[in-house]
């Protein structure tokens, strides 16, 4: 019986995922999203565009790598709350880019 | 007064009767016993409010949680990307963790338990709205199986 929590995609620095890109070098989170995105365009038949993906994340080397790579992305720290989440979200401009 | 003359002030009818003189009776019965009415007993018990109070809680954040998706979804965001350490968890695994799911199950930060849960109810889940964990931790099957055990209605 497969579940829900199968559908939500994990990128991990694994052995394989290291071995595929091995020769790059990592910027922030966006290989781990360049694997996510290529995987989602062969499996689901969906192309995502750099500023339709929101990462949350505690490190803000990686929210600023984010932000220049046209994503949306929210520092994470021990105060956040679904308040927080709310305004962040509210706050994104869907029609222009970063 | 009227033309210079006092008039005498009627004498209004007493709406009380006089108390009779009459002795008090003194009797060697026993008194009578008087029943005192237990005070009324709260309908809500203590531990009752206080769970009336934690489902309101927990209505509220879920409420806030669907609010938070549906506005992701109007902005056309089709990709969160959730990193693990002190992000997910409040802790942090140093991409070594070999301690209990259930221990790591405490970490799991509730904001986005209550996030994902709702992301997971949703219709265009797996369609037009993806999620995923990026991590720097090598532990990918760690991270597959505590999601299995906290969200696992879904």
């Amino acid at each position: 019986m497969s579940r829900k929590t199968d559908s939500i995609l994990i990128r991990c620095n694994t052995k394989d995922f290291l071995n595929e890109f091995r020769s790059s070098v990592f910027v922030g989170k966006e290989l781990h999203l360049t694997s996510i995105i290529r995987e989602i365009e062969c499996k689901r038949g969906k192309i995502i565009e750099a500023h339709r993906i929101v990462l949350f994340d505690d490190d803000v080397k990686n929210i600023l790598i984010a932000q220049e790579f046209d994503h949306h992305a929210l520092q994470i720290d021990d105060d956040v709350n679904l308040d927080i989440l709310k305004e962040f979200v509210f706050d994104i401009n869907s029609s222009e880019k970063i | 007064m009227l033309n210079g003359m006092i008039l005498p002030i009627p004498r209004r009818k007493l709406k009380f009767p006089l108390l009779s003189k009459k002795k008090p009776i003194v009797t060697t019965s026993t008194p009578k016993l008087i029943k005192i009415r237990p005070k009324q007993q709260r309908t809500t018990s203590p531990q009752c409010s206080r769970q009336m109070t934690t489902s309101k809680f927990v209505a509220g954040q879920r409420a806030k949680a669907r609010d938070i998706v549906a506005c992701l979804q109007e902005k056309n965001i089709q990709l969160i990307a959730i990193d693990f350490d002190k992000t997910l968890l409040e802790i942090h695994t140093r991409g070594r963790y070999q301690g209990k799911l259930d221990d790591l199950l405490d970490s799991f930060r509730s904001t986005f338990h209550y996030l994902i849960d709702e992301i997971l109810q949703c219709p265009h889940f797996g369609q037009t709205l993806h999620l995923c964990i990026v991590s720097f931790s090598s532990q990918d099957v760690l991270i597959r199986q505590l999601l299995e055990i906290a969200f696992p209605h879904s």
